[in-house]
């Protein structure tokens, strides 16, 4: 692996074995002060003992890094384009290595850098059109604005989160609970791959052949807090996992925002009670945006150049209109709204989904807040 | 002495006449039956035994064979037995065998002597009268399937008896004439009026009815899925003379013709999704036509498609491709018509609510297992997908009167011309039957709908596969809308009823 450090990938062979997170892995570190010499040491009963491991799962420990295959490990790096980031590393995030316990080593599929603008972005899978269309118009301007985004891999708001991020021609950055040689959900390979392609990355804590466990979701979830100035919560019903991120953004002082959304919403009655609660709330990308220039940031402005403004002519106008932003509308009703003829309405609302301006959905049409912005 | 009757079977959807050579000489009294007969024949013997003593004959106390030839044709009929029982009198010399020169005796026997219908009769006549048979003795109630044939002359009769005397001349029978009053005229009992609202799933429906497309409804439950595929025959083309006479022989033969009338009107099945593989493309020992091939220039409706078993869709494929399905058995290997339109109906989830209410209470994970449970093959050959969201109250209960299907029929109608005049030179008639050549050589696109077409491909991500059925489904909008060529409105409403699962 070019460009990786001995160091790194001992670390990365350390996360590895089984038992391993990083609460041992700094005792370990701590104790032989590096990690080439941790492998290669000895592992007495005093380390077991500090690590609080049974004496047959550290013996299962040892076994395993007597056995360990190296070469498999690096083919494995370089097939599936991983790089292993450690702690010391210049492109490790920088706002994870202030947090209570960072992981020792990402594995990486894309690129990182060590920048400050990150946001997460979080919300459920299952999430109401209005919420999805928020979170890709947010993602997208903020993504313009030359913010990084963070988010989940999953259906749902975290999906559209990267796909507004793609269309700002932002980074953005997705923290996944599994080994990079699997993806979940599948039919995200693609979105993935954009992200990579668009200078963003994959990241995750776990080896190769991890599956996703529910018990991996917390700590995922403390990396994408962990990895951002700021967390913003877009629908969330009580007791979700973007909750929980939430709180470890809360728990490492940083901000959270939550988008306010209906009070008979089961999706929204999460991010509700955190505005009770003194999240700020998000009304549009400023008020986000705000938070970053109070504290002295200057933002790269604009390093995405903007789309030129979409054009449209009368029909579509008059079709846009019959829209709404939070729900879709069957063909039927915009043909009785509108008054056109079913093939017109049909060939107008694909020539709005070609300039972005609309979507549809499987009950019918909702217009895109993302493009509309620029009217 | 020596007796040949003409008699006829049924392989497949074709008619076959079978010579019954009867021959008596001294010896023990017995009764063989030669020439690979099925076990239903052998029954025979029994029945005609039987029909002949109780109708006042003799039955030959001497040595009896009887062939049935051709030797290798599988027989599965009971229509033989009057044959049997007309050769054996005459061999018997218990009625002139002149007297059965050139006539068909088709129908099974009661043990009274009764002369019972039997199925396939308009395949046997149709074949016999090409071989040279001029009347045709049958039951009654195969009377009027039999004048299908115009070229034969047609005698019922209730018993064996009858026929005998005929034949003797003691009472001759009257030939029997087609019943005027059987009107010509088309008359469903549905119409499309009577769905309210639903102009985007009508307008796919009359996509798919101009172009013989397949397509694919999807919407929640009582939506009124099943009410508009029902009506989807009143807007087909009326059935041809020669369309119908097929669809009529599968039917005879099935044994689902009802009173021998010529099935006018296009064929609809909607077998149920506990069907099996038999009884979806055909099946038994001597095959039977399946419903693939009971819908054969009709629709064949599948209802709740997910819940059809993988293994049941799988065997579309070949009948959906060819329009024709191969059965393979020992005894034979047959094919039979099966070009139907394909319309299938399914909720959007296990719930049915997904995308057209907010409160669908299924998990992601179910949703995507009930979606995949289709075969991808299987939809590759659907070219419509539409939504059918549940009509409003106001719709319901509108006074305004909605398109009757005659209407519709009448634009389909002109669409079909335009196709059959543009397709003439090559091996089909409609827009979903075309391949890729037909595609290359026939379609074209004015240059603002190949743009179109190349922006779409790419935001929204459509597969390669989906091209040529977008095309398809284009210009048979284009045809409908009477346009020479496929512009860009006609490519954007294609790409609007595309596959979105
Ligand atoms: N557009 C309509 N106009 C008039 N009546 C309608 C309409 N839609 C539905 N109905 C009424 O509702 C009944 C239910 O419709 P139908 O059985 O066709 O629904 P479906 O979509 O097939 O439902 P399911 O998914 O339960 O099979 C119809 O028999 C009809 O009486
Ligand atoms: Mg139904
Ligand atoms: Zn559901």
């Amino acid at each position: 692996m070019s460009g990786v450090t001995e160091e790194t990938m001992y670390a990365a062979a350390l996360q590895s074995l089984p038992g391993l997170g990083s609460r041992r892995l700094k005792t370990i570190l701590d104790r032989y002060r590096s990690a080439k010499a941790a492998w290669n040491a000895t592992w007495d009963d005093d380390l077991r003992r500090r690590l609080r491991f049974s004496t047959t799962s550290f013996g299962k420990l040892i076994e395993e890094r007597n056995v360990f295959n190296w070469d498999g490990f690096s083919r494995k790096l370089s097939f599936y384009g991983v790089r292993p980031i450690a702690l010391w590393d210049d492109d490790y995030p920088c706002w994870l290595s202030f947090i209570a316990q960072p992981p020792l080593v990402l594995f990486c599929q894309g690129m990182l850098k060590a920048d400050r603008y990150t946001l997460a972005m979080v919300g459920s899978r299952k999430a109401s059109p209005y919420g999805l269309n928020a979170a890709e118009t947010l993602a997208m301007n903020l993504a313009e604005r030359g913010i990084t985004l963070v988010s989940g891999g999953a259906r749902g708001i975290d999906t559209r989160i990267h796909a507004g991020a793609l269309k700002g021609k932002g980074r953005t950055v997705v923290v996944v609970a599994n080994g990079l040689d699997r993806t979940y959900p599948r039919e995200n390979k693609r979105l993935f791959r954009d992200i990579v392609e668009q200078g963003g990355a994959i990241l995750s804590e776990y080896t190769f052949g991890t599956e996703p466990r529910a018990q991996h979701f917390p700590a995922r979830n403390r990396i994408i807090a962990g990895m951002a100035a700021a967390t913003v919560v877009i629908e969330a019903a009580l007791g979700s996992g973007s909750l929980i991120t939430a709180d470890f953004a809360l728990e490492e002082g940083r901000d959270v925002f939550a988008m306010p959304g209906s009070i008979f919403a089961e999706t929204s009655k999460g991010t509700n009670r955190l505005l009770q609660m003194g999240a700020m709330a998000v009304t549009d990308t400023d008020d986000i945006l705000q938070v970053f220039e109070n504290r002295g940031w200057l933002l790269p402005t604009a390093a995405a150049e903007i789309g030129e403004a979409v054009d449209l002519d009368e029909t579509e106008k008059q079709v846009l209109k019959a829209l709404s932003m939070e729900r879709a509308i069957p063909a039927e009703d915009l043909m009785l709204a509108t008054g056109l003829a079913l093939p017109k309405l049909l060939h107008t609302l694909l020539r709005l989904q070609l300039k972005k301006a609309v979507e549809e959905l499987p009950g019918g049409y909702i217009r895109c807040a993302a493009a509309a912005i620029r009217l | 002495m020596f007796a040949r009757i003409s008699g006829a079977a049924t392989l497949g959807l074709g008619g076959h006449v079978i010579a019954v050579e009867t021959d008596i000489s001294n010896g023990l009294p017995s009764f063989d039956l030669v020439g690979l007969a099925s076990t239903s024949v052998k029954e025979a013997k029994e029945r005609v035994r039987a029909a002949i003593k109780n109708s006042g004959y003799e039955f030959p106390m001497r040595r009896l064979t009887v062939n049935l030839a051709p030797a290798d044709l599988k027989k599965d009929t009971s229509g033989l037995d009057l044959g049997l029982a007309i050769a054996i009198l005459a061999s018997s010399g218990q009625i002139p065998l002149e007297a059965c020169a050139d006539c068909l005796f088709l129908g099974e026997l009661a043990l009274d002597g009764e002369i019972r219908p039997v199925n396939g009769v308009l395949p046997m006549v149709i074949e016999s009268a090409a071989q040279g048979v001029k009347s045709v003795f049958v039951s009654s109630k195969n009377g009027a399937e039999a004048l299908l044939c115009p070229s034969v002359t047609v005698y019922t009769a209730e018993s064996l008896s009858h026929v005998a005397a005929h034949l003797k001349g003691d009472a001759p029978l009257k030939p029997i004439t087609a019943q005027e009053g059987a009107s010509d005229i088309l008359d469903y009992d549905l119409d499309f009026s009577e769905v309210q609202g639903q102009a985007e799933a009508k307008r796919a429906l009359e996509i798919a009815a101009a172009g013989g497309h397949n397509i694919l409804m999807i919407g929640p439950p009582g939506s009124g899925k099943t009410m508009l595929a029902k009506r989807i025959p009143t807007i087909l083309p009326p059935l041809g003379k020669q369309e119908a006479l097929e669809v009529t022989k599968i039917y005879s033969v099935a044994g689902l013709l009802r009173e021998g009338q010529l099935m006018r009107r296009r064929p609809f099945r909607s077998p149920h999704h506990t069907i099996s593989r038999a009884g979806l493309v055909g099946g038994g020992t001597i095959p039977h036509p399946g419903e693939v091939t009971l819908s054969h220039h009709g629709v064949l409706f599948l209802d709740e498609l997910p819940e059809f078993p993988r293994s049941v869709l799988e065997v579309l494929r070949q009948p959906l491709e060819d329009g024709i399905v191969h059965i393979a058995r020992v005894n034979a290997a047959l094919s039979y018509p099966s070009r139907f339109v394909l319309v299938a109906a399914m909720n959007p989830c296990p719930c049915g609510r997904y995308g057209f209410d907010d409160d669908c209470t299924c998990s992601e994970n179910n949703r995507h297992r009930y979606i995949h449970k289709i075969s991808g093959p299987l939809l590759d050959r659907i070219d419509l997908h539409v939504r059918v969201a549940r009509p409003a109250y106001g719709d319901l209960v509108a006074s305004h009167g909605a398109e009757t299907s005659a209407t519709i029929r009448d634009r389909v109608l002109e669409a079909r011309a335009r196709q059959a005049a543009r397709l003439a030179a090559y091996d089909c008639y409609c827009n979903a039957h075309m391949g890729h050549r037909e595609i290359k050589e026939t379609c074209c696109l004015s240059s603002p709908a190949r743009d179109m077409l190349r922006e779409a491909f790419d935001l929204l991500r459509l597969s390669a596969r989906s091209y040529d059925r977008l095309i398809k489904v284009a210009q048979t909008i284009a045809d409908l809308s009477g346009a020479e060529q496929i512009e860009e409105r006609h490519v954007a409403e294609a790409i609007s009823y595309r596959n979105k699962m």
